[in-house]
């Protein structure tokens, strides 16, 4: 729409949205909430605007958000609202209406959150990942644990944070033993720039049942580019969600 | 420094990559610009026990994990030291619960600090991996995970703090819902004896605002307060107009604090949904920004 501030623009002006998974769906609404903390220390010149960019798994743009926060500003951004039925990611910035200098070469990452609101009242939190990159970026190993007793509740939610259109990302996963025994590993799905992709460790890796045995617990690592930090998550039958970065 | 819950399941894990070294080269440039920013004695102080660990250890990528527990009140309790060391791509894994009763500890509300055998004093990629918290309540699992940091905290002789200003914009008061703010009042140094004393503002979107004490935390322990407890039940018709959303910020002079978001049922605290640690966004606005 014309006056909305494009996602380069932002990052070129050295305030980069910092992305998060966005998931609507039947099962879990997002919400993003944030608070002008610039008003807090810039005392003179507190207000700033928030701007809010929706993409789905594709990395389509689905949708744009804009608010002026005042002293104090606040969002409580029911997504569910602006994009039901979309799963991707949202980027976010908070950007000063007064022009400020920016250190040589320093940025402003955006700090925010999201709740996500599942079955049975559940609710889970995250802040913000990532800043939106411009140009791809090679992924080190992330590696977390996981309880065996969830194994077919479990997943990882895997982003991509380059906006280029060059940036798709590729990468590897492996299923190690807690000992750092590799127990498994495969390819992953390209993800396209902006896009994200929620898959279930058994969908990884069909057999993971039998690698990992009695074991208590089990470990995922992802590499690769373009890939932001990844996140864990369990979904029980009864639609409660829980999530959260590795 | 992590807390647990009574009655629920509490887990700490700790992944460590496969490309994990104990020193390369960007460590030590940043070791070197750290000891440029210190006096002679205080970086002999630091790196001494820094380097002599390091050749010690043979220059081993393997790390040893220790446990102390404490309670709320910061009151030690108990040590475990984990009996093998764990290599990069392995992952240290453990129940506190079930570590709690084999050390003969009443159920109760605690503190752990981790220890690794060996931390990085750099600003950059202090930790190479996420402490993860994982507390499990029936078929509800809450999670939350933070970086390592060996730095100095609430330790006069290396730094002074200006204070703390945490902000959560997650703040709920519903029927269903209730948000707290949970506190760590912690130090690097083990005789650390400051108590701290914060107050909490709760704004909501039109900017009208309350605010209350938040009481004491007494020093290495720490302190969870819904806006039930610091603001009274009118919480839930103050927020209602907003669909019981807002935001508290949280001050305290002089100290740093540790700050995890806590969202529960509305069941006077037996339930907890979600959770997760705060961030210092605000802070680094100071070193970036040019007035």
């Amino acid at each position: 729409m014309p006056g909305d501030l494009l996602i380069g623009e932002a990052v070129a002006r050295g305030y980069p949205p910092a992305v998060l998974y966005l998931r609507n769906d039947e099962t879990v609404t997002t919400e993003v909430c944030a608070f002008n903390y610039f008003s807090v220390f810039m005392k003179d010149h507190p207000e700033v605007d928030a701007h809010v960019w929706f993409f789905d798994g594709a990395g389509t743009p689905a949708g744009y958000f804009h608010r002026e926060l005042g002293i104090n500003g606040q969002l409580q951004l029911q997504t569910s609202d602006l994009c039901p039925q979309v799963s991707g990611t949202v980027a976010m910035a908070l950007v000063p209406k007064h022009e400020t200098k920016l250190r040589p070469g320093r940025k402003v990452t955006t700090g925010y959150y999201a709740q996500y609101f599942s079955q049975h009242g559940a609710v889970t939190l995250s802040h913000e990942r990532e800043p939106v990159a411009a140009a791809p970026f090679p992924t080190s190993a992330w590696m977390q644990s996981y309880l065996t007793r969830f194994l077919k509740e479990s997943g990882v939610v895997l982003v991509n944070s380059c906006m280029a259109s060059e940036g798709v990302s590729i990468g590897t996963a492996r299923l190690m033993a807690l000992d750092g025994t590799e127990l498994g590993q495969r390819a992953l799905p390209e993800i396209a720039p902006m896009g994200a992709a929620r898959i279930g460790t058994l969908d990884l890796f069909p057999d993971a049942g039998r690698l990992i045995g009695a074991a208590e617990g089990f470990a995922l690592e992802f590499k690769g580019t373009n890939i932001a930090s990844p996140f864990s998550y369990y979904e029980f039958a009864n639609g409660k969600f829980s999530l959260h970065h590795f | 420094m992590f807390p647990t819950f009574a009655g629920v399941e509490s887990r700490m894990g700790f992944s460590i990559p496969a490309w994990y070294r104990p020193i390369d080269i960007r460590y030590l440039r940043s070791l070197v610009a750290g000891s440029l920013r210190k006096n002679f004695r205080e970086t002999v102080k630091d790196l001494v026990p820094e380097l002599a660990s390091l050749v010690a250890s043979g220059f081993s990528k393997k790390l040893r994990f220790k446990l102390h527990i404490l309670s709320r009140n910061g009151e030690y309790r108990a040590t475990y030291e984990f009996p093998r060391d764990y290599a990069p791509g392995s992952s240290v894994e453990i129940e506190l619960s079930r570590l709690f009763a084999s050390l003969k500890l009443p159920q109760d509300d605690y503190l752990v600090i981790a220890v690794m055998s060996r931390g990085r004093m750099d600003g950059f990629r202090s930790s190479p991996a996420s402490y993860s918290m994982t507390y499990v309540d029936q078929d509800n699992v809450a999670i939350y995970r933070t970086g390592a940091f060996a730095r100095p905290l609430n330790e006069g002789r290396l730094k002074a703090h200006v204070g703390f200003t945490g902000i959560n914009p997650k703040i709920i008061a519903t029927s269903d819902i209730v948000s707290s703010v949970l506190l760590i009042n912690h130090s690097s140094d083990p005789e650390y004896a400051h108590s701290a004393r914060p107050t909490t503002r709760l704004i909501r979107e039109d900017g009208e605002e309350l605010e209350a004490d938040f009481g004491e935390i007494p020093p290495l322990g720490a302190r969870e307060m819904s806006v039930v407890d610091m603001f009274g039940p009118r919480v839930f018709d103050f927020l209602k107009p907003f669909s019981g959303r807002g935001s508290t910020v949280t001050a305290c002079a002089g100290v740093t604090l540790a700050s995890l978001h806590l969202q529960r049922t509305n069941d006077n605290r037996r339930t907890l949904l979600g959770i997760e640690h705060s961030r210092p966004a605000h802070m680094n606005l100071a070193g970036i920004l040019q007035h």
